[in-house]
C-alpha cells in the first residue's frame, strides 16, 4: 500500500511539473522551457509537497495532542497569529523579502501566548489550549480585518495574501522548509509510540510511563512552529491540516508510527494536486488561489467521509 | 515485588482534603479501598500513582515516588482508571500491546511483547474480539480490553479503580479469581462489598478524605461498614450467591 | 417685475440643466480633471486619497465613505466611479444628482470630461480641454514593431494589470499590446506564465499599492526574461485622467527610443 501510494505521488509530482500556463515537453524543451521547468516550476511542485506534508504532519499531531478531531493551525491560532505579521508587513510596506520573517515573528509570539495561556498549574490542558487558540484567532482576525481596512491601498495584496499560494520559490527557500520538515518529522517519528499512548486518556498515558506535559509541550511546540513556517511563505492553506490526518486513519489506521508518514504523504499529494489546478484551471496564466481549491476538495471529501465512516474518524 | 510507603500524605482541592498519616503496603497484598463516593477513593489512586501535586511522602521500595522517573514508575505500577476512552480507533490488539510500552526499546514493540499480548488477550477470553475497534465495543469490553493492557504492563503493583465497573457477573468473578491468583499487589476501590470481602484481604475505610480503619478480613464488622457509609449494615446470608463454573 | 420674471423662468428650467454648485468627489480618478476644469471651488467633500482641493472636508474613502458627513455637506453633485463602494440606496438618500466617472479608455475621458463640464457649468474649459489633449495624441508617432508590454499592479502576490484596465488603452494608443489574456482590470498572476509569455517590457509601478517591491530586474525569477524592466509611479499611471494622455506620450516616445 505504501509503495503504491509512493508510486501515485511520484507520478503525480512528475504530472505536476508538466502541466502550468505554458505544457512543457521535457524532451524538446525551448531553453525559456527549460529554465520554467527548472528554476520555477521544479521547485514550486517541490515547494508545494513540502508544505502540504508541513500541514498534514502538523495535524496529525495536533488532533492526538491536543485530543481534538477537529484541531488544526485555525483552531490553535497559529495560522492567523501567522497570517498576522504577514499582512501587517505588506500593510506597512515592507519590502517583499521581510514578508515571511514578520510571519514567523508574530507566529511564535502567537505560539508562546496560547502555551502560557493553556498551562494552568504548571500543566497544558488541551481543552484551555483549544479555547486560547480560538481566542488568538478571533484577536489576530480582528487585526487583520483593521489592517484592511485602514490600508485600502493594499487590501487586494492582503486578500489575495490571505487566500494562500505559492508565490516566488526559489530552491533557497526550498531547502529551508524541507529542512524544518525533516527536523520535525524525524523529532516526532521518534516520539511515535509515545504519541500513540496520548490517544489514552491522559492518566493512562502517565501511568504508562509517559510525560504527558512535556510530550504535548514539544508536541505543541514544533507542530506550531511547522504551521508558523509554512504560513509565512505561503499564507492561508486551509483544511489540509484538518482534513488529510483524518483520510490517512480512515485508510491506514490510528497507529502514529503509519500516521506520521501518511499525513505526511497525503498532505504533500493533496497540495501538489491542489498547487497544479490553481496554476491551469484558468486559462492565460492566470492563478487561482491555492487555498480555495484545498478548501473546496478537502470539504467535499471531508462530507462524504463524514457521511460514510463517521464512526471510524474519532470517537467523540 | 514492590513495598509501598505512604507518610504523611495531604491533599487539598476546594472544599475537600484527603489525608493519611501512615500506610504500609507489603508486596502481592490485595487491598480493596471502601467508602462512599468522593470519600477519596479514586483521588487516593491518583496521589499514589503520583499524578497530583501531594505533601507528605510515597516511597516505593524505600525510594520517594518524586525521584523515580515517569518511564521508571511504569514498571512498579499501572493503573487502570475508573474511564478510559480513545480519541481515535485503534484495535483491540493495539490497544492491549500499549501496555508493553513500558518495556518496549526504542521506537517499537519486540515479537516477545506481542507474545505477551496474545497471552493477556487470551487470559482475559479477548481474542474473538482481537481485530475489532476498541470503540465500538461494549462498556464491559472496553473495561476487559483496557484490564488486559494493564495486567500486560506486569508491573509489581496493579492499581484498578473499579475493575468490574460495568462487568457481567461472569467476567467480574474470572477477573477477580485471575488477580487473587496473582503474585502481583493489587490496591482497588471496589463498590460491591460483599465481592470485596470475597476475594480481598486487606480493606482500607476511606470516609471524607481520611482513613477511617485498615482493617484484615476479621476486622471488617457490620459496625465499621455502618459508620463508613452511613447506612444500617447487618451480616446474613444474601439473596443470591455466584460462584464460578 | 423683472427679477419675479427671472425667478419663474428658472424654476421652469429642469433641474438637471443646473450648473452643480457644491460637488462631492468620491472618485478620486476625477480629481485631476476637475481641477484642470477650473470647478476646484465647487469641490466641498472629497474622499481622502484626494489630496487636491485643500479646503474640501474628508468624507472617508472612496472605498468606506461617511454617508452623514456626506449628506451634512448639503451636495448637489456626487461623483463616484461605480455603485460598488456607493450603491444606489446611498445615492438616494443623499438626494444629490450622481455622476458615474469611470473611463475605461482615453477616448472615454474625453467623453466624460465633456459631460463633467456640462454638469460643473464649465463647458467651455471642457472643450478646451479635450481639444488639447487630442493635440496630445496628434503627436504620437507610429511604431515600426509593437511591443509587448506587461504590467505588474503588486509583487507579492503577483497581480498584473488586464484588458479592462485604463493602461491597456494607454499602452494601446502609445502602440503596445499589453499582454494579460483576460478582460479583468486586475488579475493574480503566475510567475512562470510571465516568462512563458516572453513580454518585450516590463512596466512595474511603485506606490501605496505596492509600496516597496523588489526592483523587477533584480528578481532571481526573471532572470532569464529579456525583457526591458521600467518602474512607473503608480498616481501617474493607475488613474484615467488627463495625465493619461502624457502617460500615452512619454510611453510612445519610450517605445520608440527603446533598443
Amino acid at each position: 500500500m505504501k509503495k503504491l501510494l509512493l508510486i501515485i505521488f511520484l507520478l503525480t509530482l512528475i504530472a505536476a511539473c508538466l502541466v502550468g500556463s505554458t505544457a512543457i515537453n521535457p524532451f524538446a524543451a525551448s531553453p525559456v522551457e527549460r529554465d520554467i521547468l527548472f528554476s520555477l516550476r521544479l521547485p514550486r511542485v517541490l515547494f508545494s509537497a513540502v508544505i502540504g506534508a508541513m500541514l498534514g504532519l502538523s495535524g496529525s499531531v495536533y488532533q492526538l495532542t491536543l485530543k481534538n478531531p477537529l484541531a488544526d493551525s485555525f483552531t490553535t491560532g497559529a495560522a492567523s497569529s501567522s497570517a498576522l505579521g504577514a499582512v501587517l508587513a505588506i500593510a506597512f510596506g515592507l519590502p517583499v523579502a521581510l514578508v515571511p520573517v514578520a510571519a514567523l515573528a508574530t507566529g511564535l509570539v502567537g505560539l508562546l501566548t496560547v502555551y502560557r495561556l493553556s498551562k494552568t498549574n504548571g500543566v497544558i490542558n488541551p481543552v484551555t489550549m483549544i479555547l486560547a487558540g480560538v481566542v488568538m484567532n478571533i484577536v489576530a482576525s480582528s487585526v487583520i480585518s483593521f489592517a484592511k481596512y485602514f490600508f485600502e491601498d493594499s487590501l487586494s495584496s492582503i486578500v489575495f495574501w490571505l487566500m494562500g499560494g505559492f508565490f516566488v520559490v526559489d530552491w533557497g527557500k526550498l531547502l529551508l522548509c524541507a529542512a524544518v520538515l525533516l527536523i520535525a518529522y524525524l523529532l516526532f517519528a521518534a516520539k511515535a509510540l509515545q504519541l500513540n499512548m496520548l490517544a489514552l486518556d491522559e492518566y493512562s498515558a502517565q501511568s504508562l510511563g509517559v510525560n504527558v506535559d512535556r510530550l504535548r509541550s514539544l508536541a505543541f511546540v514544533v507542530a506550531t512552529a511547522l504551521v508558523a513556517v509554512a504560513v509565512s511563505y505561503t499564507g492561508i492553506i486551509g483544511f489540509v491540516g484538518l482534513i488529510v490526518p483524518h483520510v490517512a486513519r480512515s485508510l491506514f489506521g490510528s497507529d502514529m508510527q503509519q500516521n506520521l508518514s501518511y499525513s505526511a504523504l497525503l498532505g504533500a499529494l493533496l497540495l501538489v494536486v491542489a498547487d497544479a489546478v490553481s496554476r491551469t484551471i484558468i486559462p492565460g496564466g492566470a492563478e487561482l488561489p491555492v487555498g480555495i481549491i484545498t478548501a473546496l476538495l478537502g470539504g467535499i471529501f471531508f462530507l462524504y467521509l463524514l457521511q460514510t465512516r463517521r464512526e471510524r474518524l474519532w470517537h467523540g | 515485588m514492590a513495598e509501598l510507603w505512604v507518610d504523611k500524605l495531604s491533599f487539598a482541592r476546594g472544599d475537600f482534603k484527603l489525608r493519611i498519616d501512615q500506610l504500609q503496603i507489603r508486596p502481592g497484598e490485595k487491598v480493596a479501598i471502601l467508602g462512599e463516593n468522593g470519600s477519596g477513593k479514586s483521588t487516593l489512586l491518583q496521589l499514589l500513582c503520583g499524578l497530583l501535586p501531594c505533601g507528605g511522602e510515597i516511597r516505593y521500595d524505600n525510594r520517594p515516588l518524586a525521584q523515580i522517573p515517569v518511564v521508571q514508575r511504569a514498571r512498579l505500577f499501572s493503573l487502570l482508571p475508573q474511564f478510559s476512552e480513545l480519541i481515535f480507533p485503534f484495535s483491540v490488539a493495539e490497544v492491549v500491546l500499549f501496555g508493553r510500552f513500558p518495556h518496549a526499546i526504542g521506537n517499537s514493540f519486540s515479537d516477545a511483547d506481542r507474545q505477551l499480548s496474545e497471552q493477556q488477550l487470551q487470559q482475559l477470553d479477548l481474542l474473538p474480539l482481537r481485530e475489532r475497534q476498541f470503540n465500538e465495543l461494549s462498556g464491559g469490553e472496553k473495561r476487559r480490553v483496557m484490564l488486559a493492557r494493564v495486567l500486560n504492563q506486569q508491573a509489581p503493583i496493579i492499581y484498578l479503580d473499579e475493575p468490574n465497573a460495568s462487568l457481567d457477573i461472569r467476567h467480574t468473578l474470572e477477573i477477580f479469581e485471575l488477580l487473587g491468583g496473582r503474585r502481583e499487589t493489587v490496591i482497588a476501590p471496589v463498590h460491591d462489598i460483599n465481592l470485596a470481602e470475597q476475594f480481598f484481604d486487606r480493606f482500607l475505610l476511606l470516609k471524607q478524605g481520611r482513613l477511617l480503619a485498615d482493617v484484615s478480613h476479621a476486622h471488617l464488622t457490620p459496625e465499621l461498614l455502618t459508620e463508613t457509609y452511613d447506612v444500617q449494615v447487618t451480616g446474613g446470608t444474601a439473596a443470591f450467591t455466584f460462584t464460578r463454573r | 417685475m423683472f427679477r419675479l420674471l427671472a425667478a419663474l423662468l428658472l424654476l421652469l428650467l429642469p433641474v438637471a440643466s443646473f450648473a452643480a454648485q457644491r460637488v462631492i468627489i468620491l472618485a478620486p480618478a476625477a480629481a485631476d480633471i476637475i481641477e484642470q476644469l477650473g470647478a476646484g471651488p465647487l469641490v466641498v467633500g472629497k474622499t481622502r486619497n484626494v489630496l487636491e482641493f485643500p479646503q474640501a472636508t474628508q468624507v472617508g474613502s472612496h472605498i468606506r465613505p461617511n454617508l452623514e458627513i456626506i449628506t451634512s455637506l448639503r451636495p448637489n453633485l456626487l461623483i463616484i466611479s461605480s455603485n460598488r463602494f456607493f450603491s444606489k440606496e446611498m445615492a438616494t438618500s443623499v438626494a444629490a444628482e450622481v455622476f458615474h466617472y469611470q473611463p475605461n479608455t482615453l477616448e472615454e475621458i474625453l467623453t466624460q470630461t465633456l459631460a463633467l463640464g456640462e454638469k460643473l457649468g464649465r463647458e467651455e474649459q471642457a472643450r478646451k480641454l479635450v481639444a488639447e489633449q487630442r493635440r496630445k495624441l496628434q503627436q504620437l508617432q507610429p511604431l515600426a514593431e509593437s511591443p509587448r508590454v506587461l504590467y505588474e499592479i503588486t509583487e507579492a502576490p503577483l497581480t498584473i494589470a488586464g484588458g479592462g484596465h485604463i493602461l491597456a488603452d494607454i499602452i494601446r494608443r502609445a502602440g503596445g499590446e499589453l499582454v494579460s489574456g483576460s478582460q479583468r482590470r486586475m488579475l493574480r498572476f503566475n510567475p512562470e506564465a510571465v516568462l512563458s509569455l516572453q513580454p518585450d517590457i516590463y512596466l512595474w509601478q511603485v506606490g501605496p499599492m505596492n509600496q516597496r517591491p523588489t526592483p523587477a530586474a533584480q528578481r532571481g525569477q526573471y532572470r532569464l526574461l529579456k525583457a526591458d524592466f521600467r518602474q512607473v509611479d503608480q498616481l501617474q499611471y493607475s488613474r484615467a485622467n488627463s495625465k493619461s494622455f502624457d502617460n500615452t506620450l512619454e510611453l510612445n516616445s519610450y517605445f520608440r527610443e527603446r533598443k
